[in-house]
């Protein structure tokens, strides 16, 4: 077995970088979400449509973001779009849309298979009220559905966080590519592997139980507790 | 769904890839077509339009090729960057701005103007010159073997037969041992350091890989031991897009002011000697 020297994670300007890096890491991933889940509310709301048009359309996003690789489509997006068309591409803005959109297709699933379990019966309920559709979706279907995406949402988030490691490919400097620079200039491969192993641990099992202490406080009932 | 709308789908698909990421992209570049205009007068190609404007000159490189391009801290060292800061500063560039991709990632990051030029030890080969230019040479390295210290066994090339070699995916080991030892077993990995690795966990039997990065891990590991005999001469050139002939020229005359000053001679003795 060979001889490990964690000590070289200790060093302050170590630990900094690895620690910026994780900070790059985190906020390029939310942001990539945030626009995920506005893409997903389209898209799903796209394929939910009456209008043909919009539902082609909602399919037709769905199938070509979820049917190829994120890698490919950063490729695409940050080396094709100048290459192709002249268009500048700025790395970092290129990786949060791309991982967006990608997600977007995901979360989209996630909030028409949240909206669509809700019992037929709700949206009946709201119309005799006097509701129209729109008021009933907004008052009574979508804050029930919200409560059931959250557990599907959080996986969503935490897998997005890992794919982030992908941005390396198109010159972000995120945790991976961080520890793989460190990693050439010391050769201490392992211990920085494990570092940020745990790093992406903590980071995601914290968003984790942000994402359970959310859904114990927005659950109503105790059935199937 | 009929035909009509199944294409119809399909090219939606494309278009929205290309709408979404356009309304957002950024910003478009206004003088991409400048350098292809044909006009002889220097100052009419992009690149050095750009150097005389703005001071500064965008380099691309992978810095995990250690004594080469490799990254302490926030730092770019090895020989690469000594020697491209002093190339730009001939060239007239008083910064030189650091863009760090994957190896695989510069000649496109090089098409898509990402930077102007690619100093990442990157060889100057035949099919490479059919995509991007090259500048004169301004290193000569070679492929090697590298096995573990107490492998007695491969001595050569012809001693690789049947067995595992590492080599990084895109480089010109790759190439070479497919055509000059047709019966070992490539494994192909992404990075210099993931071959190394390799070798160290007895995955692979040896590493085929640039002599100076070999040299450099032995030194610092002492685990491995370097073959005594390269396989190949190799030469290092920096990378240009072909529409930027006037700047690969002046590259050309700013290494050969470099090198007759003496400043060449100072950066070869502080990394490899």
């Amino acid at each position: 077995m060979q001889q490990f020297d964690f000590s070289v994670i200790g060093e302050w300007d170590n630990i900094r970088l690895l620690l910026q890096s994780l900070w790059l890491t985190v906020v390029y991933t939310f942001a990539g979400f945030a626009l995920s889940l506005v893409l997903g509310t389209v898209i799903s709301f796209g394929q939910m449509s009456k209008l043909k048009a919009f539902r082609y359309l909602a399919l037709a996003y769905l199938s070509w973001f979820r049917g190829t690789p994120l890698l490919v489509q950063l490729f695409l997006l940050y080396y094709g779009l100048p290459i192709v068309f002249g268009i500048d591409t700025v790395p970092w803005v290129s990786g949060i849309i791309a991982l967006g959109m990608y997600s977007g297709a995901y979360a989209s699933q996630i909030i028409r298979g949240a909206i669509q379990s809700i019992d037929k019966g709700q949206m009946e309920a709201g119309r005799s009220l006097g509701f129209s559709h729109m008021q009933t979706m907004r008052k009574i279907i979508i804050p029930q559905a919200v409560t059931r995406m959250l557990a599907p949402m959080t996986n969503e988030l935490i897998s997005l966080i890992k794919n982030s490691s992908l941005l390396s490919t198109i010159t972000v400097v995120e945790l991976f590519r961080q520890a793989n620079l460190m990693i050439a200039d010391t050769y201490k491969t392992m211990e920085f592997l494990i570092a940020i192993a745990v790093l992406y641990y903590l980071v995601n099992n914290l968003i984790g139980m942000v994402g359970l202490a959310l859904e114990r406080r927005l659950s109503t009932g105790d059935d199937l507790r | 769904m009929n035909k009509w709308t199944k294409k119809s789908v399909a090219l939606l698909a494309i278009s929205m890839l290309i709408f979404l990421t356009a309304a957002c992209g950024g910003k478009e570049t206004s003088n991409s077509g400048a350098g292809q205009q044909g006009d002889s007068a220097a100052s009419q190609d992009a690149v050095l339009k750009k150097i005389a404007e703005s001071k500064t000159l965008d380099v691309g490189l992978d810095a995990t090729f250690k004594p080469f391009e490799y990254k302490t801290g926030d730092k770019y060292e090895g020989f690469d960057i000594d020697l491209i800061q002093a190339v730009a500063k001939e060239l007239g560039a008083d910064k030189v701005n650091f863009v760090d991709t994957e190896f695989k990632g510069l000649i496109p990051g090089l098409q898509a103007k990402k930077f102007d030029i690619i100093a990442s030890s990157m060889y100057i080969t035949d099919e490479r010159k059919q995509t991007i230019d090259f500048s004169d040479t301004y290193f000569p390295g070679g492929l090697s073997i590298m096995v573990k210290k107490d492998n007695d066994s491969i001595k050569g090339l012809d001693d690789l037969k049947g067995k595992k070699v590492s080599v990084q995916i895109g480089t010109k080991s790759v190439k070479y041992l497919e055509e000059n030892a047709k019966e070992t077993k490539l494994v192909k990995v992404e990075k210099n350091t993931e071959m190394f690795l390799e070798l160290e966990t007895g995955k692979v039997d040896a590493v085929v890989t640039g002599l100076p990065a070999a040299k450099t891990y032995v030194k610092e590991k002492g685990t491995m031991k370097v073959l005594p005999d390269t396989l190949t001469e190799e030469f290092y050139g920096y990378g240009i897009r072909k529409e930027n002939a006037e700047f690969t020229k002046a590259v050309n005359e700013a290494l050969k002011k470099v090198k007759d000053s003496g400043q060449y001679d100072q950066i070869v003795k502080k990394w490899f000697e």
